[in-house]
Protein backbone atom coordinates (compact mmCIF):
# COMPACT_ATOMS: atom_id res chain seq x y z
CA UNK A 1 0.00 0.00 0.00
CA UNK A 2 1.05 3.52 -0.31
CA UNK A 3 1.48 6.43 1.67
CA UNK A 4 0.46 9.87 0.67
CA UNK A 5 4.01 10.40 -0.26
CA UNK A 6 3.46 7.53 -2.76
CA UNK A 7 0.07 8.87 -4.08
CA UNK A 8 2.16 11.77 -5.20
CA UNK A 9 5.16 10.63 -6.45
CA UNK A 10 2.89 8.33 -8.80
CA UNK A 11 0.98 10.93 -9.91
CA UNK A 12 3.87 13.03 -10.34
CA UNK A 13 4.47 10.70 -13.31
CA UNK A 14 1.60 12.05 -15.27
CA UNK A 15 2.79 15.02 -15.50
CA UNK A 16 4.31 16.98 -18.91
CA UNK A 17 6.03 19.23 -20.20
CA UNK A 18 4.47 22.81 -20.66
CA UNK A 19 1.34 21.88 -18.98
CA UNK A 20 -0.78 24.43 -16.92
CA UNK A 21 -2.05 22.36 -13.77
CA UNK A 22 -4.41 23.00 -10.97
CA UNK A 23 -3.24 20.93 -7.93
CA UNK A 24 -6.02 20.67 -4.95
CA UNK A 25 -5.71 20.62 -1.29
CA UNK A 26 -3.77 17.72 0.48
CA UNK A 27 -2.06 14.88 -1.68
CA UNK A 28 -2.15 16.45 -4.26
CA UNK A 29 -0.30 19.59 -3.02
CA UNK A 30 2.35 17.07 -2.48
CA UNK A 31 2.58 16.13 -6.19
CA UNK A 32 4.31 19.44 -6.60
CA UNK A 33 7.70 18.27 -4.38
CA UNK A 34 8.05 15.53 -7.05
CA UNK A 35 7.71 16.69 -10.75
CA UNK A 36 11.24 16.37 -12.31
CA UNK A 37 13.17 19.98 -12.30
CA UNK A 38 13.67 19.08 -16.08
CA UNK A 39 10.05 19.58 -16.41
CA UNK A 40 8.61 22.89 -17.41
CA UNK A 41 5.35 23.67 -15.85
CA UNK A 42 3.08 26.12 -14.48
CA UNK A 43 0.91 25.50 -11.44
CA UNK A 44 -2.10 27.40 -11.41
CA UNK A 45 -3.86 28.38 -7.87
CA UNK A 46 -7.60 29.47 -8.02
CA UNK A 47 -7.40 32.33 -5.92
CA UNK A 48 -5.66 34.11 -8.51
CA UNK A 49 -2.11 33.25 -8.88
CA UNK A 50 -0.46 31.46 -12.00
CA UNK A 51 3.06 30.66 -11.24
CA UNK A 52 2.94 29.16 -8.16
CA UNK A 53 6.66 29.00 -6.51
CA UNK A 54 7.80 26.45 -3.56
CA UNK A 55 6.49 27.60 0.24
CA UNK A 56 8.81 31.17 1.21
CA UNK A 57 11.37 31.24 3.63
CA UNK A 58 10.87 32.85 6.86
CA UNK A 59 11.98 36.20 5.61
CA UNK A 60 9.79 35.78 2.21
CA UNK A 61 6.67 35.25 4.10
CA UNK A 62 3.78 37.45 2.73
CA UNK A 63 0.51 37.49 4.19
CA UNK A 64 -0.76 38.62 0.77
CA UNK A 65 0.48 35.93 -1.08
CA UNK A 66 -1.08 32.40 -0.39
CA UNK A 67 -2.87 29.70 -2.25
CA UNK A 68 -6.40 28.44 -2.22
CA UNK A 69 -5.48 26.03 0.59
CA UNK A 70 -4.30 29.44 2.15
CA UNK A 71 -0.99 28.26 2.84
CA UNK A 72 1.37 30.89 2.26
CA UNK A 73 3.68 30.62 -1.20
CA UNK A 74 5.97 32.37 -3.28
CA UNK A 75 5.99 33.52 -7.33
CA UNK A 76 7.83 31.93 -10.00
CA UNK A 77 9.24 34.69 -12.29
CA UNK A 78 6.33 35.02 -14.94
CA UNK A 79 4.01 35.06 -12.59
CA UNK A 80 0.93 36.54 -12.94
CA UNK A 81 -1.59 37.81 -10.43
CA UNK A 82 -5.45 38.25 -10.91
CA UNK A 83 -8.75 38.11 -9.53
CA UNK A 84 -11.29 34.64 -8.92
CA UNK A 85 -13.38 36.02 -12.36
CA UNK A 86 -10.20 35.67 -14.36
CA UNK A 87 -9.24 32.41 -12.57
CA UNK A 88 -12.55 30.90 -13.64
CA UNK A 89 -12.16 31.96 -17.08
CA UNK A 90 -9.15 30.15 -17.21
CA UNK A 91 -10.14 27.08 -15.56
CA UNK A 92 -14.03 27.13 -17.25
CA UNK A 93 -12.62 27.75 -20.72
CA UNK A 94 -10.24 24.29 -20.90
CA UNK A 95 -6.81 25.83 -20.78
CA UNK A 96 -6.01 24.03 -17.94
CA UNK A 97 -4.70 20.62 -18.84
CA UNK A 98 -4.54 18.30 -15.78
CA UNK A 99 -6.44 19.06 -12.73
CA UNK A 100 -5.09 16.68 -9.42
CA UNK A 101 -7.66 16.69 -6.63
CA UNK A 102 -8.69 14.38 -4.14
CA UNK A 103 -12.29 12.64 -3.13
CA UNK A 104 -14.08 10.67 -0.69
CA UNK A 105 -15.46 8.58 -3.39
CA UNK A 106 -15.70 8.11 -7.22
CA UNK A 107 -18.27 6.07 -9.54
CA UNK A 108 -17.52 4.00 -11.64
CA UNK A 109 -18.81 6.57 -14.26
CA UNK A 110 -16.21 9.02 -13.57
CA UNK A 111 -19.00 10.44 -10.93
CA UNK A 112 -16.78 12.52 -8.14
CA UNK A 113 -17.80 13.65 -4.29
CA UNK A 114 -15.22 15.51 -2.54
CA UNK A 115 -16.86 18.62 -0.82
CA UNK A 116 -19.56 17.43 1.65
CA UNK A 117 -20.58 14.82 3.95
CA UNK A 118 -23.74 15.14 5.34
CA UNK A 119 -24.25 16.78 8.85
CA UNK A 120 -20.24 18.07 8.82
CA UNK A 121 -19.59 21.72 8.99
CA UNK A 122 -18.01 22.22 5.48
CA UNK A 123 -16.94 25.80 4.17
CA UNK A 124 -18.26 25.12 0.63
CA UNK A 125 -17.47 23.27 -2.37
CA UNK A 126 -14.63 25.73 -3.15
CA UNK A 127 -13.57 25.89 -7.18
CA UNK A 128 -13.53 21.69 -7.34
CA UNK A 129 -17.24 22.15 -8.94
CA UNK A 130 -15.65 24.41 -11.48
CA UNK A 131 -12.47 22.26 -12.22
CA UNK A 132 -13.76 18.95 -13.01
CA UNK A 133 -16.56 20.24 -15.47
CA UNK A 134 -14.09 22.08 -17.33
CA UNK A 135 -10.63 20.84 -17.42
CA UNK A 136 -9.22 18.37 -20.26
CA UNK A 137 -7.67 15.70 -17.76
CA UNK A 138 -8.39 15.00 -14.32
CA UNK A 139 -6.96 12.38 -11.79
CA UNK A 140 -7.89 11.92 -8.70
CA UNK A 141 -5.69 11.41 -5.60
CA UNK A 142 -7.35 8.79 -3.25
CA UNK A 143 -7.53 6.23 -0.52
CA UNK A 144 -8.89 3.20 -1.81
CA UNK A 145 -11.15 2.40 1.28
CA UNK A 146 -12.24 4.31 4.21
CA UNK A 147 -10.84 3.74 7.32
CA UNK A 148 -13.25 1.19 8.19
CA UNK A 149 -12.32 -0.68 5.44
CA UNK A 150 -15.62 0.36 2.93
CA UNK A 151 -14.93 0.85 -0.39
CA UNK A 152 -14.61 4.33 -1.93
CA UNK A 153 -14.35 3.12 -5.88
CA UNK A 154 -18.49 2.30 -6.14
CA UNK A 155 -21.23 1.89 -8.51
CA UNK A 156 -22.60 4.84 -7.53
CA UNK A 157 -21.72 7.92 -5.46
CA UNK A 158 -23.73 8.32 -1.54
CA UNK A 159 -22.17 11.55 -1.02
CA UNK A 160 -23.33 14.92 -2.65
CA UNK A 161 -21.94 14.90 -5.82
CA UNK A 162 -19.02 17.35 -7.32
CA UNK A 163 -19.35 16.69 -10.89
CA UNK A 164 -20.52 13.85 -12.94
CA UNK A 165 -18.48 11.69 -15.79
CA UNK A 166 -15.72 13.80 -14.99
CA UNK A 167 -12.91 11.63 -13.55
CA UNK A 168 -10.65 10.26 -16.23
CA UNK A 169 -7.74 8.63 -13.69
CA UNK A 170 -7.66 7.24 -10.20
CA UNK A 171 -4.59 6.89 -8.61
CA UNK A 172 -5.07 5.25 -5.09
CA UNK A 173 -2.72 3.50 -2.13
CA UNK A 174 -3.47 0.57 -3.80
CA UNK A 175 -3.62 0.96 -7.95
CA UNK A 176 -3.77 3.28 -10.56
CA UNK A 177 -7.22 2.87 -12.40
CA UNK A 178 -8.80 4.67 -15.54
CA UNK A 179 -12.24 5.44 -15.76
CA UNK A 180 -13.95 3.88 -19.03
CA UNK A 181 -15.85 6.17 -21.43
CA UNK A 182 -18.62 3.22 -21.25
CA UNK A 183 -17.82 3.07 -17.25
CA UNK A 184 -16.01 0.65 -15.09
CA UNK A 185 -12.59 0.94 -13.22
CA UNK A 186 -9.90 -0.38 -15.77
CA UNK A 187 -7.14 -1.64 -13.37
CA UNK A 188 -3.84 -0.47 -14.72
CA UNK A 189 -1.18 -0.64 -12.52
CA UNK A 190 -1.01 -2.20 -8.45
CA UNK A 191 0.86 -0.40 -5.57
CA UNK A 192 4.05 -2.64 -4.80
CA UNK A 193 3.12 -5.83 -2.68
CA UNK A 194 -0.56 -5.55 -3.23
CA UNK A 195 -2.14 -8.33 -4.92
CA UNK A 196 -5.02 -7.99 -7.74
CA UNK A 197 -7.59 -10.05 -4.91
CA UNK A 198 -7.15 -7.01 -2.46
CA UNK A 199 -8.17 -4.75 -5.35
CA UNK A 200 -11.03 -7.29 -6.59
CA UNK A 201 -12.09 -7.11 -2.69
CA UNK A 202 -11.25 -2.95 -2.18
CA UNK A 203 -13.36 -1.92 -5.34
CA UNK A 204 -17.26 -2.13 -5.25
CA UNK A 205 -18.00 -0.75 -8.62
CA UNK A 206 -17.26 -2.66 -11.46
CA UNK A 207 -13.26 -3.48 -12.27
CA UNK A 208 -11.87 -4.74 -15.19
CA UNK A 209 -8.87 -6.48 -15.39
CA UNK A 210 -7.40 -7.26 -18.52
CA UNK A 211 -3.98 -9.21 -19.29
CA UNK A 212 -0.72 -8.42 -17.03
CA UNK A 213 -0.91 -6.01 -14.81
CA UNK A 214 2.32 -4.52 -13.78
CA UNK A 215 3.45 -3.26 -10.45
CA UNK A 216 3.57 0.78 -10.02
CA UNK A 217 7.63 2.27 -11.08
CA UNK A 218 7.99 4.87 -8.19
CA UNK B 1 -30.42 23.91 -16.32
CA UNK B 2 -30.00 25.23 -19.77
CA UNK B 3 -28.50 23.05 -22.61
CA UNK B 4 -25.40 24.52 -24.57
CA UNK B 5 -23.38 22.84 -27.21
CA UNK B 6 -25.17 19.35 -25.47
CA UNK B 7 -23.79 20.16 -21.99
CA UNK B 8 -25.88 21.17 -19.41
CA UNK B 9 -25.38 24.24 -17.51
CA UNK B 10 -26.93 25.29 -14.15
CA UNK B 11 -28.01 28.77 -14.35
CA UNK B 12 -28.43 31.28 -11.41
CA UNK B 13 -29.68 34.67 -10.40
CA UNK B 14 -27.37 36.79 -9.54
CA UNK B 15 -25.93 38.26 -6.67
CA UNK B 16 -26.72 41.58 -5.42
CA UNK B 17 -26.36 43.26 -1.79
CA UNK B 18 -27.15 46.04 -0.12
CA UNK B 19 -23.80 46.44 1.14
CA UNK B 20 -20.05 45.08 -0.17
CA UNK B 21 -16.84 45.67 2.28
CA UNK B 22 -14.05 44.57 0.63
CA UNK B 23 -10.32 45.33 1.72
CA UNK B 24 -7.93 46.64 -1.07
CA UNK B 25 -4.19 47.37 -0.61
CA UNK B 26 -4.27 51.54 -2.26
CA UNK B 27 -7.19 53.40 -3.38
CA UNK B 28 -7.52 57.35 -3.78
CA UNK B 29 -9.80 59.20 -2.74
CA UNK B 30 -12.15 58.58 -6.00
CA UNK B 31 -12.84 55.05 -5.10
CA UNK B 32 -10.50 53.59 -7.47
CA UNK B 33 -8.35 50.55 -5.75
CA UNK B 34 -5.52 48.39 -6.06
CA UNK B 35 -5.14 45.23 -4.76
CA UNK B 36 -2.04 43.16 -3.33
CA UNK B 37 -1.00 39.23 -4.59
CA UNK B 38 -3.77 36.56 -3.60
CA UNK B 39 -5.74 39.34 -1.46
CA UNK B 40 -7.41 40.19 -4.88
CA UNK B 41 -9.55 36.88 -5.11
CA UNK B 42 -12.84 37.83 -5.25
CA UNK B 43 -12.78 41.55 -4.17
CA UNK B 44 -13.28 42.81 -7.47
CA UNK B 45 -16.74 40.86 -8.16
CA UNK B 46 -17.71 42.00 -4.51
CA UNK B 47 -17.07 45.51 -5.33
CA UNK B 48 -19.52 45.25 -8.34
CA UNK B 49 -22.54 43.31 -6.97
CA UNK B 50 -23.41 46.10 -3.72
CA UNK B 51 -25.28 48.87 -3.83
CA UNK B 52 -23.07 50.66 -1.45
CA UNK B 53 -19.51 49.31 -1.51
CA UNK B 54 -17.57 49.84 1.28
CA UNK B 55 -13.31 49.64 0.67
CA UNK B 56 -11.26 49.49 3.65
CA UNK B 57 -7.62 50.58 1.68
CA UNK B 58 -4.05 50.55 4.01
CA UNK B 59 -2.78 53.56 1.86
CA UNK B 60 -5.43 55.82 1.20
CA UNK B 61 -3.88 58.57 -1.57
CA UNK B 62 -5.41 62.04 -2.91
CA UNK B 63 -7.20 61.51 -6.78
CA UNK B 64 -4.35 61.58 -9.14
CA UNK B 65 -1.75 59.77 -7.38
CA UNK B 66 -2.77 56.25 -8.90
CA UNK B 67 -1.61 54.79 -12.12
CA UNK B 68 -4.95 54.56 -14.40
CA UNK B 69 -2.91 51.61 -16.01
CA UNK B 70 -2.99 50.16 -12.21
CA UNK B 71 -6.52 50.03 -11.07
CA UNK B 72 -7.97 47.05 -10.42
CA UNK B 73 -11.33 48.57 -9.22
CA UNK B 74 -12.57 51.58 -11.00
CA UNK B 75 -14.42 53.96 -8.61
CA UNK B 76 -17.64 54.11 -9.96
CA UNK B 77 -18.33 50.63 -7.94
CA UNK B 78 -17.24 52.30 -4.63
CA UNK B 79 -19.12 54.54 -2.59
CA UNK B 80 -17.38 54.56 0.71
CA UNK B 81 -13.39 54.62 1.62
CA UNK B 82 -11.59 54.49 4.76
CA UNK B 83 -8.16 54.08 5.29
CA UNK B 84 -7.49 51.12 8.10
CA UNK B 85 -4.93 51.57 11.09
CA UNK B 86 -3.01 48.83 13.07
CA UNK B 87 -2.78 46.20 10.37
CA UNK B 88 -2.07 43.01 11.77
CA UNK B 89 -2.28 40.37 8.89
CA UNK B 90 -2.85 36.92 10.56
CA UNK B 91 -1.63 33.81 8.20
CA UNK B 92 -3.90 30.87 8.47
CA UNK B 93 -1.40 28.38 7.13
CA UNK B 94 2.03 29.79 7.88
CA UNK B 95 4.12 27.09 5.42
CA UNK B 96 8.09 27.35 5.62
CA UNK B 97 10.66 25.47 3.11
CA UNK B 98 13.57 25.38 5.11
Amino acid sequence: MLDKTGIAKRIAKEVKDGMYINLGIGIPTLVANYIPAHLNVVLQSENGLLGIGPFPKENEVDADLINAGKQTVTMMPGSALFHSAESFAMIRGGHVDLTILGAMEVSETGDIANWKVPGKMVKGMGGAMDLVASAKHIIVAMQHCSKEGVSKLLKKCTLPITGIKCVKRIVSDMAVLDILPGGGFKLLERAPGVSIDQIKNATEGSLIIEGNIPEMQL
Amino acid sequence: MREFDGKLYLLENWLRADFSIVKAWKGDTAGNLIYRGTARNFNPMMATAGKITIAEVEELVPVGELDPNHIHTPGIYVQRIFQGKNYEKRIEQRTISI
